[in-house]
């Protein structure tokens, strides 16, 4: 089985390997500079030495590129997880696999395994790097918690490789041809994941609700997940334009108009959950995309071993 | 090595149209006693028929003297069946192809040829009990 | 099973013959619509038998029960003496070839013969080369771009690398051309007369002049259901048509299985299978060939409009 495993996937072993060790150099180099920059900026700064320093200039592009691999767990599940099992019944050579003398069940658990431990050993080679890669600008930005930059980094990207790629193999199981596979594979992913960022993960745990003065710094320090600022009057909630101009007409900075602001009664109500929660979130997360995995593969096996050929 | 035929959608069964041909074979000198037949396999091979046709039709030559199996070696021919001496048996040969020849451009087809040799044979058998 | 059937089996089988393939009551539904029904049959080992029957009678589906791709929905089925199963133990002793000839296209013949190797816990790698080699099939060559001739015979040498006990074709040479088909069963044969007895072979066709030179049993399907089973020679010696000026068939109908019965003004044919001696000799009794006795047998449940035909009376089904 071993032999037939390299033989069929070997390509593909070849492609992602040599796009991942491409990836790695480039965010490596990349990295190192921006983090030397970064830390001479920070010198600079307690020496007072600093001319003008842009950070991470031209960055921008290589910036983007890290935020696009969001979208690697589901390329992983429409080319790894849709065609492993769902190609082999749609040309037929599932009967040439299924009559040498390995029986079913043992070439689709040798399938399963390779698939799952090949999407995670390549996920979490990505997914470190990114990371890693990261580190800086998470310190200079602060906003790792936020959605869209929380998907790239830590653990949840493995676990949403896993998912996708098991949502793929038990959709070519279950429709066993292409184009079914694969739209089911991107749209189920795609409402999993947007109904998850939307909806599910602000309440992991109960979001801290904290009130506080215009002129007065946010309680959600840096690194926290802002989820929501409301503009209050002594505690109810206001929106709209504000008619201040009588009370704040002629204030000049915008501090003075934080304190006009704050002296009238207004107040800003965060809600949000704090920078501390970030690796459970991250842990929570993953687990329920891992047990969504685990559930899809079970319908994977079940629909390969009890349905006829 | 002898080389076999078969004709399909012919009355005779395939089994005794091999026994004819190495019958003629031997008769015709082309096989001499001693020499090997072609092998199941080797005949199956060219023909694409069943393994026990050829199986049978050697048991059938067997039977009849013909030729003998030796385990493990092949089968072998034996001895010359009762018939005319080579040279008349080439004779015979010329002349009745001589006379297909004729027939065949007179209108006879093979159909009606087999009857015709048919009736006769019949014919001579009641002469001879006669 | 039908009472012909059952007839026929007891008359062609010796007694101590193993039997390679026995099936009981067989159906095979899917869905609403039955593929297989009611297939009872025996197929002793060593032979070459042949599978024959119209698009749809189940021939495919008969075959992928006996290797075990798919499962029965009613009665059982036994290969070489144990129910298949999805098991190293079952599934080195059957080859199977599906329909159209799946391969990896990309592949080579060698990395196939290489899978087979890998795969089987016994396998034959010289003689499957020199087959190969004696086929002029490059082993290199990548197999799409190969003839369909020659995918075939990749197909069967990987299928018979690893000596089977039984092997089940479906349709292998349907869509080869007449030298390409003639090789092809040539190397079954040969494999077959190898193998001494050990091998038996299952192969579904449509064409009959094909079965008839190489298969000595036969199965005919006809709507799902098995309608003839038996040795080749015996089913060629006891179906006969018999012809006479115009009469009442009535006799022959008592006395032996009538499959088809032909009026016109002047002469009555009937298409006989004799269950016993005909003791009438007032009929021409004829030889039928076996592309007609099958034809026979598939055309009895849907006779073309405008022949005048009486249907057949009981005593067959």
């Amino acid at each position: 089985m071993t032999w037939l495993l390299w033989r069929q996937h070997r390509l593909q072993a070849a492609w992602s390997g040599g796009a991942l060790a491409l990836l790695a150099i480039i965010l490596w180099w990349t990295g190192v500079r921006m983090a030397d920059t970064y830390r001479a900026a920070l010198a600079c700064r307690t020496s007072s030495t600093c001319g003008s320093v842009a950070l991470f200039q031209g960055y921008g592009a290589l910036t983007t590129l890290v935020n696009l691999t969001i979208a690697v767990p589901l390329l992983l599940g429409v080319f790894w997880g849709g065609p492993l099992i769902g190609r082999e019944i749609e040309t037929g050579t599932h009967t040439l696999a299924w009559t040498q003398s390995v029986s079913r069940r043992h070439w689709l658990y040798s399938k399963l395994i390779l698939l799952v431990l090949a999407t995670m050993v390549w996920s979490t080679g990505l997914t470190a790097i990114v990371t890693w890669w990261s580190g800086t600008l998470n310190s200079v930005r602060g906003n790792r918690f936020d959605p869209g930059i929380f998907e790239v980094q830590g653990v949840v990207p493995v676990a949403y490789s896993l998912f996708a790629v098991a949502l793929g193999v038990a959709a070519g199981a279950v429709f066993r041809r292409t184009l079914p596979a694969l739209a089911v594979t991107v749209f189920g992913y795609a409402a999993v994941r947007i109904v998850v960022d939307n909806y599910v993960r602000s309440h992991y745990r109960a979001p801290v609700v904290s009130a506080a003065r215009l002129d007065q710094a946010s309680p959600a320090s840096s690194g926290s997940w802002t989820i929501s600022n409301d503009l209050t009057l002594n505690g109810h909630p206001v929106s709209g334009p504000l008619n201040v101009n009588f009370q704040c007409g002629g204030v000049g900075t915008r501090q003075a108009m934080d304190k006009c602001l704050g002296d009238l009664g207004y107040q800003l109500t965060t809600k949000y959950q704090p920078a501390n929660r970030y690796w459970p979130f991250q842990f929570i997360e993953s687990a329920l995309f891992v047990a969504l995995a685990l559930v899809l593969i079970a319908v994977c096996v079940i629909a390969v071993r009890r349905r006829d050929a | 090595m002898l080389t076999l035929r078969l004709t399909t959608h012919s009355n005779v069964p395939a089994y005794v149209q091999i026994v004819q041909q190495v019958r003629q074979a031997l008769l015709a000198d082309v096989l001499k006693p001693g020499d090997q037949l072609p092998t199941v396999k080797d005949v199956v091979s060219e023909l694409a028929i069943n393994p026990n046709t050829v199986l049978k039709a050697y048991r059938e030559l067997e039977r009849e003297g013909l030729v003998e199996g030796r385990q493990g070696v092949g089968t072998f021919a034996r001895r010359r069946p009762a018939g005319p001496p080579p040279g008349t048996q080439a004779a015979l040969t010329r002349s009745l192809a001589h006379w297909v020849g004729t027939a065949r451009q007179a209108g006879f087809d093979d159909a009606g040829m087999e009857g015709l040799l048919r009736t006769i044979l019949m014919a001579a058998t009641d002469e001879a009990i006669a | 099973m039908t009472p012909s059937v059952a007839r026929l089996a007891a008359q062609a089988e010796p007694v101590q013959e193993s039997v390679a393939v026995a099936t009981s009551g067989v159906g095979k539904r899917y869905g609403r619509k039955w593929a297989l029904r009611d297939c009872t049959l025996e197929v002793p080992e060593g032979r070459i038998c042949g599978l024959v029957g119209a698009n749809g009678a189940g021939k495919t589906t008969l075959l992928k029960l006996l290797v075990g791709l798919a499962r029965p929905s009613t009665g059982s089925v036994q290969v070489l003496r144990r129910p298949p199963s999805d098991t190293t133990a079952f599934l080195r002793d059957v080859g199977y070839l599906a329909q159209d000839v799946p391969l990896y296209r990309r592949w080579s013949a060698a990395d196939h013969l290489a899978m087979g190797a890998n795969l089987n816990p016994v396998w034959d790698v010289e003689a499957t080369r020199a087959r190969l080699r004696a086929l002029d099939i490059p082993l290199d060559q990548r197999v799409g771009t190969m003839s369909g001739g020659q995918r075939a015979q990749v197909a069967l040498g990987l299928a018979l690398g690893k000596r089977p006990r039984l092997l089940l074709l479906d349709e292998p040479v349907a869509a080869l051309d007449p030298l390409a088909r003639r090789e092809f069963l040539a190397t079954l044969s040969a494999a077959v007369a190898d193998a001494a007895g050990e091998l038996t072979v299952i192969l579904s066709s449509h064409l009959v002049s094909d079965l008839e030179r190489i298969c000595d049993h036969l199965i005919v399907l006809a709507e799902s259901r098995t309608v003839l089973a038996g040795e080749l020679d015996e089913i060629v010696g006891s179906h006969r048509l018999l012809t006479s000026a115009k009469r009442d068939t009535s006799s022959i109908e008592r006395q032996h299985t009538v499959l088809r019965t032909e009026q016109t003004p002047r002469q009555t044919a009937v298409w006989v299978r004799l269950d016993g001696p005909l003791h009438d000799p007032s009929w021409q009794n004829d030889e039928l060939s076996l592309e007609e006795i099958v034809l026979a047998y598939l055309g009895q449940r849907s006779q073309p409009p405008g022949v005048d035909v009486s249907a057949p009376s009981g005593g067959q089904r």
